[in-house]
């Protein structure tokens, strides 16, 4: 089954994210910290993660830099969910190593489709072509 | 000494004594009464005869005790007298001396006490001890001797000093005149004195050397008194000579002493005999005449005379032999090497021990320093002079009296007296005022100095010339007021001028005032109006201050609103967003089937969430635009994409209303805040969308080039043009403020914000730096044009 581990402290956005990724037949890694993320992104494997970027501990960022300097780490997508608040700091998430961003609020209806369509996934097709 | 002569008696004595021994052991024995009595007398007889042997043996032993013991005491004497001398020959210092032979007479002579005293001169006539020896214990301090003819001065010190001649007490018991200090003196064990006085070479007495002995008569005999004397004599005598020694040593010394200091002395000293011949020249003579003292010695003081300053040798040698010195007489000398000096001489007469004068002391001291400096003053003064005669302002300094005491010829010729006429004379008699003129430099006198002072000064002619006068103090070296220098300036042309001017003056003035009058009645009606405009700019100053007060105010608390806003919207978005995912989950049936009534209001929940985020959305952007906290963050990106892009959002709503939608829009590369014109765009997109029921909607780009700008700086519009219901002109206006939206049929029914084109006209102006344009026709449709630069800084 295709796993995506998702890095989010809010549980009601957990919620949302897991029906939207459940109902395209992902089985959801959650994890709540910084820190847990970074344990799970190495132990789990996912296809990709979603990283939100305030969290309680390590923030998102510090997350991924951890995930792209372990040995495990072999270009897996992160892609970074930022507030609105964030927006002046794309350039800081791309620096950490994240693929892509997406800005808050999330649509449950077209989130996955868009990911799919960033990360050039098509269907249960569970190759990755990245984006240069 | 006979001993002989007491040991004969003394048998005789015994024998006698036998015999009545004998003679009374025959009493004893059986005789006759008679026999007894004959020789009882013959007893009585040889006893009386030989008592008066004994008597006179007796007599005869006491004088040669005496004798025996004067001849030791002048045994004694003799030795002290000798080591008194021994000690006169030795001795360097006074006072040691004294003390000395004090000691030596009491030691070696066995006297009880000795002192020394010299005969002070003073009221008292007191007689000072000097020095003493033996047992002594207070006895002088409490004596007070004196030489005047007083109780005290009666004792033999006393009379010693007045007379000079010797004097003694042979017994303090009984001499009357000791009574005075028969106590201590017995106390302290004197029964005897003896003073002899001590006398210089002249023979005048200057002291006493007074002794004391335990025994009464001790200075009886005339041959202690005359040992005594000599003694006293030596001692005088070695005091005398020691006192030449010191006195001789001491000559010496300040002999020597001058000697180092007239040849250490920086001017030539040199001794001439009364011929002119050189007899002593020291090294400052050396020095300033270039003659060692071997040349010169014995040679003529004309030497060093220059040729026609010869006379002054003998005028000088005439003087010195009158005894009258000459004193820094300033003069010129030849050096040997024939260069002349000048030089200051002073010259005294050297005297003999009698006054007869035998020499000339010369000296020296090297003027020639002094003489150029005193030449360059000279020349100095005489410039400064020509500079005060050359001035045309007549310059006087007056004395504290008032009196002048110089001029320069500037004020000769204005009072047409000479110089020497003027010195002397009062200053103020040359003024035709004499009272202000004293007034004037008494002025001077108390404040220092005088400005301008006006007066009028008289040539003895009668001509008069008004002066303006300038003075001021002058002080000598040490700061104190010597004078008043006082300038005067001629201002008789000035006045002449001034008198001109004056005549002009009066006349301009007539015209002046009959214009003035004129004026100051047009002036009057002027003022007037002017005061009346005066209150109400006023009245418009306060208004605007008070407006200025209010309007920064109400900046402030808009500024706080914006703020307010823009945080408390941000917060409101997280639960509404929760509101909106959860219903799209709940209306797409991802957890369960729903009944159509069910998925109608779940339909409501979301549509009123995505409004209410919107509204949301805008209302955030609008705070931050107003508060200034919105910034433009440019990026490179095509335009053509970004149509598509914003096309692609309301294709869906486009198709539902079953519209046209027609896209002509350009590649154009541009760099700019992306996100921000993908929001506008979107914005007039919406609208158009909104606000058309049938017809389409056209999205067109051009790119237009700047007149005068450079090629890179082009504008990119973008028109979004719709078949809607357009806007009354009237209305156009009110069309970008915000909140309003325009009374239509459709206003119900559609959703708006009321935000949306006054939020896409700000963000056009102020994140893009472009603007935004409408125009429309009612009832056909609206064209609105946002023109932005494709390169932002």
């Amino acid at each position: 089954m295709k796993k995506v581990l998702v890095v989010e402290d809010n549980k009601d956005n957990m919620r949302l994210i897991t029906y939207a990724f459940e109902r395209s037949g992902y089985k959801v890694i959650p994890a709540e910290t910084g820190e847990e993320g970074v344990e799970l992104a190495i132990r789990e494997r996912p296809l990709f993660i979603i990283m939100d970027i305030n969290l309680p501990d390590i923030d998102g960022l510090e997350a991924t830099r951890r995930i792209r300097a372990s040995e495990a780490d072999d270009d897996i997508p992160i892609i970074a969910i930022t507030s609105f608040a964030m927006y002046g700091d794309r350039s800081k998430i791309l620096d950490a190593g994240c693929t892509a961003y997406f800005e808050k609020p999330i649509d449950p209806l077209t989130i996955v489709d868009k990911i799919h369509l960033l990360l050039g996934l098509t269907g249960n097709n569970a190759t990755v072509n990245e984006e240069q | 000494v006979r001993p002989e002569l007491v040991i004969i008696p003394k048998l005789t004595n015994v024998f006698a004594v036998i015999v009545v021994l004998f003679i009374l052991l025959r009493r004893w024995l059986p005789q006759e009464e008679h026999e007894k009595a004959q020789l009882n007398a013959l007893v009585q007889e040889q006893i009386s005869e030989l008592a008066e042997i004994n008597n006179k043996l007796r007599i005869e032993i006491t004088e040669r005790k005496r004798a025996e013991e004067a001849l030791r005491r002048l045994n004694r004497e003799l030795r002290a007298r000798s080591n008194c001398n021994r000690i006169l020959m030795q001795a360097e210092d006074e006072q040691e001396l004294l003390n000395e032979i004090c000691h030596v007479i009491c030691d070696e002579a066995g006297y009880r006490m000795t002192w020394v005293g010299y005969a002070d001169d003073d009221d008292a006539k007191s007689v000072r001890p000097v020095a003493w020896g033996g047992v002594e214990e207070g006895y002088l301090a409490e004596a007070n001797i004196t030489w005047a003819d007083t109780e005290r001065g009666r004792g033999p010190t006393g009379t010693a000093v007045r007379t000079g001649k010797t004097a003694c007490f042979q017994d303090f018991e009984t001499d009357s005149k000791a009574a005075v200090w028969r106590d201590k003196a017995l106390q302290r064990g004197y029964r005897s004195s003896i003073a002899i006085a001590l006398r210089d070479e002249s023979g005048n007495t200057f002291g006493v050397l007074t002794i004391y002995s335990t025994e009464s008569n001790a200075f009886a005999t005339t041959e202690e008194i005359r040992l005594l004397e000599e003694l006293a004599g030596d001692l005088a005598f070695g005091i005398t000579a020691l006192r030449n020694r010191i006195e001789r040593k001491r000559a010496e010394e300040s002999l020597n002493h001058l000697a180092a200091i007239v040849e250490s002395s920086d001017d030539a000293i040199i001794g001439k005999s009364l011929d002119g011949n050189i007899l002593s020249w020291n090294k400052g003579a050396e020095r300033l005449y270039g003659y060692r003292e071997e040349e010169v010695k014995g040679r003529s003081i004309s030497i060093l005379i220059p040729q026609e300053l010869v006379g002054e040798l003998s005028n000088f040698l005439e003087s010195i032999k009158n005894g009258k010195p000459i004193e820094h007489y300033e003069t010129s000398r030849l050096r040997k090497d024939g260069s002349r000096i000048e030089v200051s001489v002073t010259i005294s007469p050297i005297c003999d021990s009698c006054g007869k004068v035998v020499g000339a002391s010369t000296i020296a001291r090297d003027i020639t320093a002094r003489k150029q400096m005193e030449e360059k003053l000279r020349l100095a003064n005489a410039y400064n002079r020509s500079l005060i005669e050359a001035s045309l302002d007549p310059l006087v300094t007056i004395d504290a009296d008032g009196r002048i005491t110089d001029v320069n010829a500037a004020t000769e010729s204005v009072t047409g007296c000479s110089r020497s006429e003027l010195i002397g004379t009062d200053f103020s008699d040359y003024f035709t005022v004499p009272g202000d003129a004293r007034t004037s430099y008494r002025q001077v006198f108390r404040e220092g100095m005088v400005k301008d002072y006006p007066l009028e000064l008289k040539h003895r002619d009668g001509l008069v010339t008004p002066v303006l006068y300038n003075a001021s103090v002058y002080r000598d070296e040490a700061g104190d007021v010597v004078g008043v220098f006082a300038a005067a300036r001629d201002i008789t042309e000035r006045r002449k001028a001034e008198l001109e001017l004056q005549k002009l003056n009066e006349e301009l003035e007539q015209r002046v005032k009959e214009r003035t009058a004129d004026l100051n009645k047009r002036s009057a009606e002027l003022t007037e109006s002017k005061g009346a405009l005066m209150n109400i700019v006023e009245d418009l100053n306060e208004k605007t201050i008070e407006l200025e007060q209010a309007n920064s105010k109400l900046q402030e608390l808009d500024r706080l609103k914006s703020m307010f806003i823009a945080s408390m919207s941000h917060e409101l978005r997280t639960p509404l967003n929760s509101v909106i995912g959860f219903s799209s989950v709940l209306l797409n049936e991802w957890v369960g089937p729903i009944n159509a009534e069910q998925k109608e209001n779940l339909a409501i929940i979301l549509r009123s969430g995505k409004h209410l985020l919107n509204l949301i959305n805008d209302v955030i952007d609008v705070s931050k635009i107003e508060a200034g906290k919105i910034e433009s963050t440019p990026e490179e990106f095509d335009l053509h994409d970004l149509i598509f892009e914003a096309v692609s959002l309301v294709k869906k709503e486009l198709e539902e209303k079953g519209l046209v939608l027609r896209v002509a829009a350009a590649h154009q590369q541009m760099r700019t805040d992306r996100r921000r014109l993908l929001q506008c765009v979107l914005n007039l997109l919406s609208n158009a969308v909104k606000f058309t029921e049938q017809g389409g909607v056209t999205v067109e780009t051009r790119i237009v080039q700047v007149s005068g700008e450079k090629p890179e700086a082009c504008v990119a519009e973008i028109s979004v043009t719709d078949t809607g219901i357009g806007i009354r002109e009237e209305e156009i206006g009110k069309m970008f403020q915000p909140f309003v939206r325009l009374f239509s049929p459709l206003q119900s029914i559609v959703p708006g914000t009321g935000l949306g084109l006054y939020l896409t006209r700000k963000l056009a102006a102020e994140v893009l730096k472009g603007d935004i344009m409408l125009t429309s026709e009612y009832g056909k449709g609206s064209r609105l044009t946002l023109r932005i630069p494709v390169r932002l800084p």
